[in-house]
C-alpha cells in the first residue's frame, strides 16, 4: 500500500531534517487547542504545549521501541492531560492566579468525553495538515472540484459546470484528492485514524 | 445495472492507478451512474474526509512562537538526535551510540545534547556530546571537524576534560568525554552570581593550567566561558571542556538556531572582528570569565549579540575596582592585563596567567560573623555584651597580622578529629567517622557535596575558627533526593553555610515540605552560627528530636519553611538570636505517633527576627492532650500570621488553639501589617485570617496584659538581587508615638 515510513519513524533519522518541523506543525496546534479547550489562557496553553512536546521528546525513544504501549495518539493524550494536571496542582492555592487554575482543575471533564474530543481533534489536525501537504500536488481544477463539493458541500453538477468539467470528472477528482489525503495521513501518523 | 465497474476498478480509479483510457471511460460512466458515484465516494471515504476538513482547524495557524521556544530549549535537537538512538538491551538505558550505552540526558542546548553514558568495555561512565545536525553543514565541514577533534583527543591534563573518542552515527558526530560529576561555572554563577575572589583566582589558575597544556600542543580553545568550566564535585578540581568546538560553527550566526560561534560576552576583540587568532584569544576570554565571576556581571553587555560584539571590540569595560572596590588590587590588575584589547599588551602565555593567579598575596580576612553581630545589634536590640562576645570570638583570627610567610593556609577539607584523617568531602568524612566524633571543616570551600546520610552515629560538624565553609549540592536541578543531609542520630552543626539552589522543578504540593536541606531525626540537634538557604520549595531544617537548639543562625526559605520541628511529647525547642526569611519561619507539628508522649512541649523563642512573609508558627492540633508552652521574648515578628491552626472553619481556629497552647510573652514587636491568628485549610492550601486583628485582640485572647510587647510599623530594606544572602536589614520600627525604643535603627547608612 503505502511505502513511506510514518512520521514517527522518519523522525528517528537525524538526517531527515523536515520530520521534526512536520511533527511540530501537526501536534503543537493540537496541544494548543486542547489547552484552550480545557480553559487555559493563551500563554499557559503555550507552556503546556512546550512542556508536553519536551516530554514526548524525552520519552519517545522508549515509546517508539515499545509498540505494545498503544497508539501515539493515546500516549500523547496522556502526556498532555498529565501536564495540565501538574500545572494546575503547581499553582493551586498558591497565590495569584490560584482560583483560575483551580477552576481548570475542578473543571476536569468526564474522562471519556475528554478522550473523545481529543481523538476528534487529533484526527482533524492530521487531516488538515495532510491536506496542506498534498494541495500542491494537484494542478488545474482538481483541488477546487474536491474542496467545493466534498468540503463546502456544493452540488457536483453545478461545480462541474462552473469549472468546465464533466460531472463524472468532478467525482473522479474528489476521490483522487481524498485518496491522497488519506495516504498522507497514514504517512504522518502510522495508525489509521 | 450492467457495465458497472468492480470495486477494485473504482478504488484504482480513485488512487489514480488506471491507464488514462480506462480512467476516461469510467469517468464517462460516472456522468450518468448515481450508484457508481456513491460507490466511489464510499470506497474512497470522500464524505468523511470532506467532513473532517470542513471542521475547524485546531489551534492557531501561526506557530512561530512555539517553534522558537522548542528550538531554544533544545527540544528540537533532542528530537533529532535522541529519537535516532539505536535500541539497547541494557535495562535502565535509553539507547546506544557505537559501543556507548546511553543512560540519560544531562543537558541540552542549541549546540547539541549531552548524555550520561557507560563505556561497557571499560565499565566507566562517560559523557556523550551529540552535536546538532544544524551545526554540521556539508560532509567536508564534518570531516574537518572530526580531524580537529581527534587532535584534541590526544590531550590529557588534570584541568582538561579528556576526550576519549569521537565518532559519528547516521551522519551526526558525537564526542565521548570524561564524565565529570558536578556543575559548570555557569550553573554555579546562576545560583551565586558573585564568587569570593579566592575562589575566582583558584578557578582561574586551574583553567589557565589547562589552557597552557592545550596551547603547548597548538590547540586553541576559542570558547572559554563559564559554561565550559566544569567544577568536579568529587575532587574540587576545575576542568575545561569543549576544545575546538567553536571552530566547528565557523564564526557565523546559524540562521534559525540562534547559536553564535564562540560566545560574544567572552570573545576576544580579534575574534569578534573575525580576524586571525592565536592562543592569546583564550587569555582574553579567561579575563572575561574572571571578571564575570568576581563582579557578578560580564565585562561586556548589550541587548543583542551584535551589540555585545561591538562592545568587545570598541569599548573599555568598567574597571573592576570601580564595580567592587573591595576586590583586591592584585586581582583587578591580573584581570585588567588579561582584558587588554591588543594581544601584544596582554599577559602573553597561559602559564604566566596561572602563575600570577596562584601566587596571589594572602590578604587579611574580614571578620566572618560581622553580619551576624550587626544583625543582632541592629535588628534585635540585644545588649552589647552578647554582640561583643560574639564578635570577639569570631574576630580574633581575623585580626591576626598576616604575612605570606606566616599565613600558610591550612589545607582545605574535612578532618575527623579522633583519627586526624582528612577527607575531601563531608560525605566521606561522615562515612568514616565513629559515634561521638567531631568533624572539623577547614577552608571556605565551596564544597560541592553529594547527599550525606548519617546512620547510627552522633556527630558534631563544625567549622574551624577563621573558616566559613560553604556547602553546595553537587547535583542540581531535579529533586533527586528528598533530604540532602540526613541523620537518624544526634547532630551538632556549627559555623557552616549550606545553600540548596532554587529549582524550576517544583515538587507536587503534597510533597512540598517533605524535602529538607538538613533532616535530623536524632534525639538532639544543635545548629549554631549557620546560614541555611533553601531556594527550593522545601525546608531548611527538619528536626524530629526532643532537644533542638538553634542559635545565631540565618535561614532563608523563599518558598518554604525555615525550621520545621516534628516534636515528640515532652520535647523542647529553643530558637535564639536567629533570623528567618521566607514563607514560614518556624513550623511545628507532632512527630510520629510512636514518639509521642503526653508531656508538655516547651518552645522558647528569644531575640529572633522573623522576617518571614507568612506563617511563623503552625500548631497542628492533632494530639489535643499535649500542651505546647510558648515563651516568646524580644522577637521581632514581621509577617502576616503569628499562628496557624488547621481547621475547617475560621471560628474553630481560636478555641482549638487556646486549648492547645499555653502562651507567655514579653517585649515582642509585632508588625502592624500582620494578623495574629489564622486558620489553615490544609487542602487546598488556604490561609484565612481570623478576627484577631490587633495586639489588643491578641492580649484579650490570651487574657494577658502588661507584656511589654508593642505593635509597630516594621520595614526592611529590600535586599539587592545580586547581593547574596545577607540577613534582612531593618529600616524602620515605629509606632504612633515614634520610633520604638531599643529597636530604632538610628543610622541607616551605617548598617552593612
Amino acid at each position: 500500500m503505502h511505502t513511506r515510513a510514518s512520521l514517527l519513524c522518519r523522525i528517528r533519522d537525524p538526517r531527515d531534517a523536515r520530520a521534526w518541523d512536520e511533527f511540530v506543525r501537526i501536534y503543537a496546534p493540537l496541544l494548543l487547542g486542547y489547552g484552550r479547550r480545557r480553559g487555559l489562557q493563551e500563554a499557559d496553553a503555550a507552556d503546556i504545549a512546550q512542556d508536553t512536546l519536551r516530554n514526548v521528546v524525552r520519552a519517545a525513544p522508549g515509546f517508539v521501541y515499545d509498540q505494545a504501549r498503544g497508539s501515539f495518539r493515546g500516549w500523547l493524550f496522556t502526556l498532555a492531560r498529565n501536564q495540565i494536571r501538574k500545572f494546575a496542582t503547581r499553582f493551586d492555592g498558591r497565590g495569584a492566579g490560584g482560583s483560575d487554575v483551580r477552576r481548570v482543575l475542578e473543571a476536569e471533564p468526564d474522562p471519556a468525553a475528554d478522550r473523545d474530543d481529543w481523538d476528534r481533534e487529533y484526527r482533524l489536525a492530521l487531516f488538515h495538515r495532510a491536506a496542506d501537504r498534498v494541495r500542491p500536488d494537484f494542478r488545474g481544477p482538481t483541488w477546487d472540484a474536491f474542496w467545493r463539493t466534498a468540503v463546502d458541500g456544493e452540488d457536483p453538477a453545478a461545480v462541474a459546470a462552473a469549472l468546465g468539467l464533466s460531472t463524472g470528472a468532478v467525482y473522479v477528482a474528489r476521490s483522487r484528492v481524498t485518496s491522497r489525503i488519506r495516504q498522507e495521513v497514514r504517512a504522518l501518523d502510522g495508525d489509521e485514524p | 445495472m450492467t457495465g458497472c465497474p468492480s470495486d477494485s476498478a473504482l478504488r484504482r480509479l480513485g488512487a489514480d492507478e488506471l491507464p488514462a483510457a480506462a480512467a476516461r471511460s469510467l469517468e464517462q460512466h460516472l456522468d450518468d451512474c448515481d450508484r457508481c458515484r456513491a460507490r466511489l465516494d464510499a470506497l474512497t471515504d470522500v464524505i468523511a474526509v470532506g467532513a473532517a476538513l470542513g471542521g475547524p482547524r485546531p489551534g492557531p495557524a501561526d506557530l512561530s512562537h512555539v517553534l522558537d521556544r522548542l528550538r531554544s530549549d533544545g527540544t528540537e535537537v533532542t528530537a533529532r538526535v535522541a529519537w535516532g538512538l539505536p535500541a539497547t538491551d541494557r535495562p535502565g538505558f535509553i539507547g546506544r551510540l557505537g559501543v556507548i550505552e546511553i543512560r540519560r540526558e544531562i543537558g541540552r542546548g542549541g549546540m547539541g545534547v549531552v548524555y550520561e553514558g557507560l563505556d561497557p568495555t571499560l565499565n566507566r561512565p562517560v559523557a556523550v556530546k551529540v552535536l546538532s545536525p544544524h551545526l554540521l553543514g556539508d560532509a567536508a565541514a564534518r570531516e574537518r571537524f572530526l580531524r580537529e577533534a581527534r587532535a584534541a583527543a590526544a590531550l590529557t591534563h588534570e584541568h582538561v576534560v579528556t576526550l576519549h573518542a569521537i565518532d559519528q552515527h547516521a551522519g551526526v558526530p558525537y564526542l565521548v568525554l570524561q564524565y565529570v560529576a558536578g556543575e559548570s561555572l555557569a550553573e554555579r554563577l546562576a545560583r551565586e552570581p558573585k564568587l569570593p575572589v579566592a575562589d575566582v583566582a583558584r578557578i582561574g589558575g586551574q583553567v589557565a593550567r589547562g589552557l597552557a597544556a592545550a596551547h603547548a600542543r597548538g590547540l586553541i580553545h576559542r570558547d572559554v566561558k563559564p559554561a565550559n568550566v566544569l567544577l568536579d564535585a568529587e575532587t574540587g578540581a576545575v576542568r575545561l571542556t569543549d576544545f575546538g568546538l567553536a571552530k566547528l560553527v565557523g564564526g557565523e550566526t546559524i540562521t534559525g538556531v540562534g547559536v553564535v560561534a564562540g560566545t560574544p560576552a567572552y570573545m576576544s576583540p580579534e575574534q569578534a572582528a573575525g580576524g586571525a587568532v592565536d592562543a592569546r584569544t583564550d587569555l582574553f576570554s579567561l579575563g572575561a570569565v574572571l571578571y564575570t565571576a568576581a563582579a557578578g556581571k560580564p565585562p561586556f553587555d548589550g541587548d543583542s549579540p551584535h551589540a555585545v560584539l561591538f562592545q568587545v571590540r570598541e569599548a573599555a569595560p568598567r574597571a573592576l575596582a570601580d564595580v567592587d572596590p573591595t576586590l583586591p588590587a592584585w586581582f583587578c590588575s591580573i584581570v585588567d592585563r588579561l582584558l587588554e584589547k591588543d594581544p601584544a599588551r596582554r599577559v602573553q602565555t597561559a602559564a604566566e596567567a596561572a602563575d600570577l593567579l596562584e601566587r596571589r598575596p594572602v590578604t587579611p580576612k574580614r571578620p566572618r560573623y560581622a553580619w551576624l553581630a550587626t544583625a543582632i545589634v541592629i535588628a534585635l536590640g540585644l545588649i552589647a555584651v552578647i554582640a561583643l562576645a560574639l564578635s570577639n570570638r569570631d574576630a580574633s583570627p581575623a585580626v591576626e597580622p598576616s604575612t605570606p610567610e606566616s599565613n600558610v593556609p591550612v589545607p582545605a577539607g574535612f578532618v575527623v578529629v579522633a583519627t586526624g584523617n582528612r577527607y575531601t568531602s563531608l560525605w566521606a568524612a561522615a562515612k568514616a567517622a565513629a559515634d561521638g566524633d567531631t568533624i572539623e571543616i577547614h577552608g571556605d570551600g565551596p564544597y560541592l557535596e553529594r547527599r550525606v546520610e548519617i546512620r547510627g552515629k552522633g556527630l558534631r560538624i563544625r567549622a574551624v575558627p577563621g573558616s566559613r565553609p560553604r556547602i553546595r549540592p553537587a547535583q542540581t536541578g531535579k529533586f533527586v533526593e528528598p533530604h540532602w543531609i540526613h541523620t537518624d542520630s544526634d547532630l551538632t552543626i556549627e559555623g557552616v553555610e549550606i545553600h540548596w539552589p532554587a529549582s524550576a522543578d517544583r515538587p507536587a504540593l503534597d510533597a512540598l515540605f517533605n524535602h529538607a536541606v538538613v533532616h535530623a531525626m536524632g534525639n538532639q540537634l544543635t545548629v549554631r552560627r549557620c546560614q541555611i538557604v533553601c531556594g527550593k520549595p522545601a525546608v531548611c531544617v527538619v528536626a524530629g528530636g526532643e532537644r533542638v537548639e538553634i542559635e545565631d543562625s540565618h535561614f532563608v526559605a523563599d518558598d518554604g519553611v525555615g525550621v520545621w520541628w516534628r516534636s515528640p511529647g515532652g520535647a523542647s525547642l529553643k530558637v535564639g538570636r536567629s533570623v528567618f526569611e521566607g514563607t514560614a519561619a518556624v513550623f511545628h507539628s507532632f512527630g510520629p505517633a510512636e514518639a509521642q508522649k503526653t508531656d508538655p512541649i516547651a518552645v522558647t523563642l528569644a531575640d529572633n527576627t522573623f522576617a518571614a512573609k507568612g506563617v511563623w508558627a503552625f500548631v497542628y492540633p492533632a494530639v489535643p492532650k499535649v500542651t505546647v508552652r510558648f515563651d516568646s521574648r524580644r522577637n521581632l515578628v514581621s509577617g502576616n500570621y503569628l499562628f496557624g491552626t488547621p481547621t475547617r472553619t475560621t471560628s474553630d481556629a481560636a478555641p482549638s488553639l487556646r486549648g492547645l497552647v499555653v502562651w507567655s510573652e514579653a517585649d515582642n514587636v509585632y508588625d502592624r501589617k500582620g494578623n495574629f491568628l489564622a486558620a489553615i485549610r490544609a487542602n487546598p492550601w488556604m490561609i484565612i485570617p481570623s478576627e484577631l486583628k490587633s495586639l489588643a485582640d491578641w492580649n484579650l485572647f490570651w487574657k494577658s496584659d502588661a507584656t511589654g510587647s508593642v505593635e509597630a510599623d516594621v520595614r526592611f530594606r529590600a535586599r539587592p538581587p545580586a547581593a547574596g544572602y545577607a540577613p534582612p536589614r531593618l529600616e524602620r520600627v515605629e509606632n504612633a508615638s515614634g520610633p520604638v525604643p531599643g529597636w530604632v535603627e538610628s543610622s541607616a547608612g551605617a548598617v552593612n
